[in-house]
């Protein structure tokens, strides 16, 4: 009897040194944030002084539209868009004599036509001025740089003379912002 | 006659000498009582006894240029001791245990174009509170690795309030890079051992 009780008395002993495994603890802290899709211009506008619009001399176009004096100017805006999806467009607003504001004669005429092209991260935007309202957008995506305005093909509504006076118009340039969301 | 009272006498004798007592013996016995406690850490208050975990949104992240926004302001939105931080409350069994920690950068996925990032740097401070007063704060920044198991230096405080506070700064970019848009994810990994 007395051989049995130490045989217990050892056993529970031996279980109550058994150390248990040591335990761990793991936090965690979870930091958000977003970027809002967004577009802007660092270097918003410029201006493109065509001076005399009208050929000179005394050939039989003397007086109307020198296209040479609009073709091939350019200037370059810079910007960014930071979403993956960004669009831009361009607008080409006719040059009008705001001088002579009334209809000008037959022969005459107060108005010069012109297609602008705006580039930005190889894509190209263009628009009219024959018709108002921009053109269609193309996808520009994501970029930070250069956006070149090139004006191109001018001309007047019925290749008459120009009718003397101060002519103004302007290049709308528009991105505008989006996103893609990541697969 | 006689001869009957002797033998009386003498069986009275022999009675007297069994009754003498024969010497004393007593028995002891011993249950021998023993136990340990391993070193433990246990979360008080957590997501489990062995995790915790917290969230902080920093909003939007560019400033109106596209740039990040100042690193003190968003530090200001983690949340600063006693004004925001996490915290959280931990009890070791050990005398001196152990903080490890793992920050990774806030990011969002594609890859940005020339002059735009997508990831966030910034540093994690993970400051125990001691029973002696402050510990030893473990940072890790996350252009870096986790550091080690750093000592905390005592035993955490058992005084029912949280002992560990998270804080986080020096948020940056590369210079001058336009963040892309979308939304941006990191953490604060927070590995605590027992130690010695």
């Amino acid at each position: 009897m007395k051989t049995s009780f130490l045989a217990v008395a050892a056993v529970l002993a031996a279980t109550a040194a058994l150390p248990a495994a040591a335990q761990n603890a793991t936090g965690t802290v979870a930091v958000n944030g977003s970027v809002a899709d967004r577009c802007q211009f660092t270097l918003p506008s410029d201006v493109i002084n065509a001076g005399e619009l009208s050929q000179q001399g005394a050939g039989s176009n003397a007086g109307k539209l020198d296209p040479s004096k609009l073709d091939g100017q350019s200037r370059t805006l810079q910007g960014w868009c930071n979403g993956t999806a960004a669009t831009m467009s361009v607008e080409a607003q006719r040059l009008v004599n705001t001088t002579f504001t009334t209809t000008p004669p037959t022969g005459f005429d107060r108005v010069v036509n012109y297609d602008a092209t705006a580039t930005a991260n190889s894509a190209n935007a263009t628009d009219t001025s024959v018709t108002d309202g921009a053109g269609t957008s193309v996808p520009v995506g994501m970029f930070t740089g250069d956006v070149k305005v090139t004006l191109s093909n001018s001309s007047s509504p019925t290749a008459g003379l120009l009718v003397a006076g101060d002519y103004s118009g302007q290049v709308l340039v528009t991105l505008t912002p989006a996103v893609t969301p990541a697969p | 006659m006689n001869k009957y009272l002797l033998m009386a006498a003498l069986g009275a004798g022999s009675m007297i000498a069994m009754a003498a007592p024969a010497a004393a013996q007593t028995v002891s016995g011993n249950v021998a009582i023993s136990g340990t406690v391993t070193p433990k850490c246990t979360v008080i208050n957590g997501d489990s006894p062995t995790t915790f975990s917290a969230s902080r949104n920093l909003l939007e992240l560019a400033k109106a240029d596209g740039t990040l926004e100042d690193s003190s302001v968003l530090a200001g939105r983690f949340g600063t001791a006693g004004a925001g931080a996490p915290t959280f409350r931990v009890v070791c069994t050990s005398a001196n245990p152990n903080i490890a920690v793992d920050a990774t950068e806030l990011t969002t996925p594609g890859a940005p174009p020339a002059g735009y990032t997508s990831r966030i740097d910034f540093t994690a401070h993970v400051a125990p509170r001691l029973t002696t007063g402050a510990g030893t704060t473990v940072d890790n920044a996350t252009s870096g690795a986790a550091t080690a198991p750093t000592a905390i230096g005592g035993r955490f405080a058992a005084d029912g309030s949280d002992n560990i506070t998270v804080t986080a700064d020096t948020f940056m970019t590369g210079p001058g890079a336009l963040l892309t848009s979308g939304a941006y994810t990191g953490n604060i990994h927070i590995d605590i051992t027992p130690g010695s």
